[in-house]
This record gives C-alpha cells, structure tokens and sequence, in this order.
C-alpha cells in the first residue's frame, strides 16, 4: 500500500511486480527511484557517459530478469547496487580483453576520456582528484567510490561486495593514502 | 593536499532530459528482448518441433505402409482363395472344355483321314504311284 506521498516501499513494489498485469508498472517506478544512484556509481567507475548508459540498462534489464526470482534475502537496493557494480566491472574487464593491453592502459584510457568529457563540468582539483581516483587498484577504488562519494555504511558496502568491514576499512585507508600521496606528487 | 581540503562535489554531469528518457528508453529495450525471447524460444524449440514433426512423419507413413502392405496381403489371401475356389467351381467345366476340344480335333483329324481315302484322285495318285514302283497290279487291287 502507498504511502500518504502516494510512494510505494521496495517490497511493495516488488509484490506488485509479481503481479502479471503490474509488473512494467512496478518495475518502472522501481527504475525511476533508483536509476540516478546507480547512474552517478556506474559513471564514476567506467566515466564515460555512453559507456555507463549501456552498463546501466544493461543492469535494469539484468534486474527485470531477476526479479521475479528475488526473495529479498537483500534489500532491493544492495541488490541493484551489486548488480550494477559488477556490470560495470564486467564492462571494464571486456575493455582490457578487446584492448589486449593490461589493466593499466584501461586506466589511461578512461583517464583520457575524462580529458575529453564534454559532460565533465569540474574545476582543475576535481580532475586531480579523478586521475588520482584511477591510479587505484579495482577494489580500492570501488570502495573508495562507496564511500567518499555515496558516503555508505561500510556494512553496506560489505553487503554489496560480499567481504568483510575489516577488509574495507583497511582498503579505503590504503586508497585515501595513495589518492593524498598523488595530489601532493602532481 | 590532504582529501579534506578538497570539496566534495559530483564533477560529472549528464546530457539534457537524460534521466527523464532513460525510463522509456529501457522499456524499449526490455520489449525488443521479449520479442527477441519468443523468437529465441521458438528457434531453440526448433529442431524439436522439426524432429517431432519428422518423426511424426515416419509414424503416419510407417502406418500408412502398414495398412497398404494388410490391404495387399488381403487382397491376395483373397484372390488366392478366390482362385482356389474358381478352381475348385470350375474344375468339371475345365476338364470337359478340355475334353470337348480333344474331341473336335480328334473328329477333325478322323475326317481329314476319312477324306483322304475317299477322294478318287487321290485314289488314282496312289494307284500311279504303286504301278510306277512296279507293284504288282494284283497286290494293288487287293489292298484297295
């Protein structure tokens, strides 16, 4: 049942997606409510604008055909949040195969698609800041990303990665380091 | 420079309306891929509709045969019986068919003989003949 705003909660809105006749309705508002978080994660991580369009319908429709299998173990937002980190992780390692080149070359390359971003609307510092993001190793910068930008609870950010606080804390340590380190360097 | 100092801001932005199209564009093509899942079913069903289908064909003509080959046996148990029973009707009538034309040409052959002897030139030819071979005129009375 809606709320007094006429909103429905997530597990309303899956119950209504298990509806035949209700279920692009529900999906839709389901779409709607979280497609700007998981665009904002997805582009940070891949940020080119087209890229992270495919990777996030990609995700959606992932999560049309999940959902009918869904029994919220998770809650509806860790489990688009992991759908759509490891879209966007897929994208990346489909990158660095049809480059032939290793990782660090993707980095680059992603790093010269930021040079030539037209929907890039940051000062000199925020760019700084996005080369030094990239310098990171894969799961450093996930959770850096999580977590500075998306300021999520790291039992959260454990939830979607599957591993421990412990494990991130100590990742996200590492990755400020580094990200202070490259600042001061450049 | 120390994370801290820097201020935290999204630096990233998106093309105009994006995120109000984005919704209908999905459903686009979440559409597309249920069309494209019923073709896929179908084509994935396909080779076992073709081999029911195959094998449905052999069925109905293995059946078919079957019934062709029952009608023939039939036809020919009942034809042999129908011979046999023809025969069998038929057997007296045969022999005196037989009969009757063993005795037309018997007959025939009896007045062709007939004819032979009673024919005086070929009475006369005989008579020649014998003379010629020096037969004795008297022997020749004789036999005739």
């Amino acid at each position: 049942m809606a709320n007094r705003k006429g909103e429905y909660s997530d597990s309303e809105l899956i119950r209504l997606f298990h509806e035949p006749e209700k279920s692009d309705y529900a999906f839709n508002l389901i779409v709607k409510r979280y497609q700007e978080r998981l665009y904002w994660h997805v582009r940070k991580l891949i940020i080119d604008h087209e890229d992270t369009d495919d990777t996030l319908q990609n995700t959606f429709i992932k999560a049309w055909n999940g959902l009918k299998s869904f029994r919220e173990d998770a809650s509806l937002f860790t489990w688009l949040y992991r759908i759509a980190t490891n879209e966007a992780l897929s994208f990346l390692r489909k990158k660095k195969k049809r480059s032939f080149v290793p990782l660090v070359d993707v980095e680059y390359s992603l790093e010269r698609n930021l040079e030539s971003d037209e929907y890039f609307n940051g000062d000199q510092i925020q760019k700084k800041l996005q080369k030094a993001i990239l310098t990171l190793p894969e799961k450093q910068r996930i959770v850096f990303l999580m977590r500075y930008y998306d300021e999520m609870k790291y039992e959260t950010i454990a939830e979607i990665l599957d591993t421990s606080v412990g494990s991130l804390k100590a990742s996200y340590h590492h990755a400020v380091k580094k990200i202070e380190k490259f600042l001061m360097d450049e | 420079m120390k994370l801290s100092e820097i201020k935290k801001q999204n630096p990233f932005t998106v093309p105009d309306g994006y995120f109000n199209d984005f919704s209908s564009r999905l459903q686009d093509k979440l559409g597309k891929q249920k069309d494209s899942k019923k073709r896929s079913l179908y084509y994935s069903l396909k080779p076992y509709i073709y081999s029911v289908a195959s094998a449905a064909a052999i069925l109905i003509a293995a059946l078919v045969y079957y019934n062709i080959s029952e009608n023939k046996h039939s036809e020919t148990v009942l034809l042999s019986s129908e011979i046999a029973l023809a025969f069998e009707d038929n057997i007296y009538d045969l022999e005196e068919t037989y009969l009757i034309e063993n005795y037309t040409v018997q007959q025939e052959a009896e007045e062709m003989i007939y004819d032979y002897e009673s024919d005086p030139t070929y009475k006369d030819e005989i008579i020649q003949y014998l003379l010629d071979e020096d037969v004795e005129i008297e022997s020749i009375v004789n036999e005739l």
